[in-house]
């Protein structure tokens, strides 16, 4: 299964975090140091593996990716595949990149719920659900109708940033 | 505290606000935060679902992106579940799969609501019979009891044409199958099938995984899958897949000779490539093949020897590895020989993860490989006068 799935960006701040273990807020934020140490130490033109084992215990690896300002890295154990794990990474940028048309950091900043969303349409409970990014994308839009059709029953907008859009 | 009034509800900040106003805010981060937080205490104790769903999507990113507890806000969370509102819903749940544990007092009012939502007959039923799967092995873990009730529809989903509900069933046998074999070998027919039907290499890899669980209690079977899986290796073009077909030969094939062979010649494929992640397999699969197959290792001696110079840092730990697992008692010295040069040249932490080895495999059985003291004596003297050597007392 999947431990973790973690969107770091290069000065260490996190912009996804997701647990798939029950953890305390301490011990996620350690976890998230560790690994931003290792990967801001590792060079460019080497594997996308790191050991996990002394971060996160027995049995994890840890395979991630650097696009731009963001390290995307996935937590796993010996029942994934590496060279999967690695695909699902891609899977996930690609799927990103085509819902917010050449994603950006900022555009991850700013959509915290779309893509725990997105996320969610790739894995759940730590198993990989789907890996094809026109699918997810599918999901993810019925899933944004269902959530606007419900918040369309309040008539005035209840957030200041409602009102100003007015 | 005052309950929220009605101009606190009618100016509620929406999660962008707080996210706008964190990254705008003139003061440190900890005192937004510290306003933002008791804002939220308030608005959420409203009757008001709309509020009360907002408040809680702010605190459940703040801790999730800054760590603020939130264990606090349980029965909120479970309030926003049972509003008939989809957003509000999904705030809840979100909430709830982040924040809850086994202590939380008040988990046990979960299961009504799950059980309505689940039967609630829309036409998600693939999504949520998808997700449903997807968690139900997480529930094995806790109450194994629950196999018992799921095994026949699990079992069903095997045969399901949906793509997706098989990737989840077969994801799910293959962490069963980890833990307790056994028990999963009458269903070894239907793993065959697809093994020798799918074309999915996600299935198939997962296929593979729980026939290196299973291979190893029935050798019958062992030997009607060796066949399917070398084809596999043959054919397939997927990187992922060469590499799944290699371990599980390596790890469970071990007595067949030609699958090994093949698995064997696919692993030099990986080393001759360029690509770090491929050779960084490779060498993984030669220290998998090293206990029943130390032949393969010594075929490749020369690649695993220049990999010890290597940038990665994985990839020079994983040849020094498979370099100890080659030492013998008539090639210790022109071993130790080659691994202190290396020695010398290497930063500190490598350094001393090669004069490590080195010496706790001369020290293993007393001494077992070690004819001659005279040689080893003086070799530890030039070990320990390497500038970087840290292991200078416990030996």
């Amino acid at each position: 299964m999947i431990k973790s799935v973690l969107v770091i960006n290069t000065q260490g701040k996190p912009r996804l975090t997701k647990f798939y273990d029950i953890l305390a807020v301490e011990k996620q934020q350690e976890l998230l140091r560790s690994v931003f140490g290792v990967l801001c130490s590792r060079a460019d033109n080497v594997s996308n593996f790191v050991e996990a084992e002394s971060i996160f215990g027995p049995d994890s690896r840890l395979v991630y990716k650097h696009y731009a300002t963001l390290y995307f890295v996935i937590v796993f154990d010996s029942s994934e595949n590496e060279l999967a794990m690695l695909d699902l990474i891609q899977v996930f940028v690609e799927t990103l990149d085509k819902f917010f048309r050449n994603v950006s950091e900022l555009d991850m900043v700013f959509n915290y719920s779309k893509l725990h969303n997105i996320l969610d349409g790739i894995i759940f409970g730590g198993q990989v659900m789907e890996t094809s990014s026109a699918e997810i994308i599918r999901a993810v839009e019925e899933i944004s109708k269902l959530e606007a059709a419900s918040n369309s029953i309040s008539l005035v907008p209840k957030t200041v940033s409602g009102w100003r859009s007015r | 505290m005052a309950s929220p009034s009605l101009m606190d509800n009618l100016f509620q900040r929406s999660l962008d606000d707080i996210i706008k106003g964190l990254r705008h805010q003139q003061s440190t981060e900890s005192t937004f935060i510290s306003k933002v937080i008791e804002e939220i205490r308030r608005e959420i104790k409203t009757t008001d679902l709309q509020t009360k769903s907002t408040a809680l999507q702010k605190l459940t990113y703040l801790n999730s992106i800054h760590y603020i507890d939130m264990s606090w806000a349980s029965f909120h969370a479970i309030e926003c579940i049972s509003s008939p509102a989809f957003a509000h819903k999904k705030i809840g749940y979100l909430a709830i799969s982040q924040s809850f544990n086994e202590s939380t007092p008040v988990i046990l009012l979960i299961s009504n609501q799950l059980r309505k939502d689940l039967n609630s007959g829309n036409e998600f039923e693939v999504f949520v019979r998808k997700k449903a799967v997807g968690v139900v092995f997480r529930l094995f873990e806790k109450y194994p009891d629950a196999v018992r009730v799921c095994f026949k529809r699990l079992v069903e989903s095997l045969e399901s044409s949906d793509s997706q509900i098989l990737s989840a069933v077969v994801g799910v046998f293959c962490e069963l199958a980890s833990k307790d074999p056994r028990s999963y070998l009458p269903l070894a027919p239907e793993f065959y099938r697809i093994l020798v039907g799918s074309r999915n290499n996600w299935v198939l890899i997962k296929v593979l995984k729980i026939f290196a669980n299973l291979a190893p209690l029935e050798p019958r079977l062992a030997k009607r899958v060796v066949e399917p899986i070398c084809d596999h290796l043959r054919k397939t073009g997927a990187k992922s897949m060469v590499f799944e077909c290699i371990r599980t030969v390596a790890t469970s094939f071990t007595e067949y000779e030609s699958a090994v062979k093949l698995a064997a010649v696919k692993i030099r494929e990986f080393l001759l490539e360029d690509d770090p992640n491929l050779k960084y397999l490779g060498l993984h699969g030669l220290s998998i093949m090293a206990p029943k197959h130390l032949w393969a290792v010594l075929e490749n001696k020369d690649i695993v020897i220049q990999s010890l110079n290597d940038e990665d840092p994985n990839i020079k730990l994983e040849s020094l590895c498979l370099v100890m697992a080659m030492v013998s008692e008539s090639n210790v010295v022109e071993i130790c020989r080659v691994l202190v040069n290396y020695a010398l040249k290497s930063d500190l932490e490598f350094c001393n993860e090669i004069l490590g080895s080195i010496l706790s495999t001369c020290c293993q059985n007393v001494y077992e490989i070690i004819t001659d003291f005279d040689w080893y004596v003086s070799l530890l003297g030039e070990m320990s006068r390497i500038p970087h050597c840290q292991k200078g007392g416990r030996y």
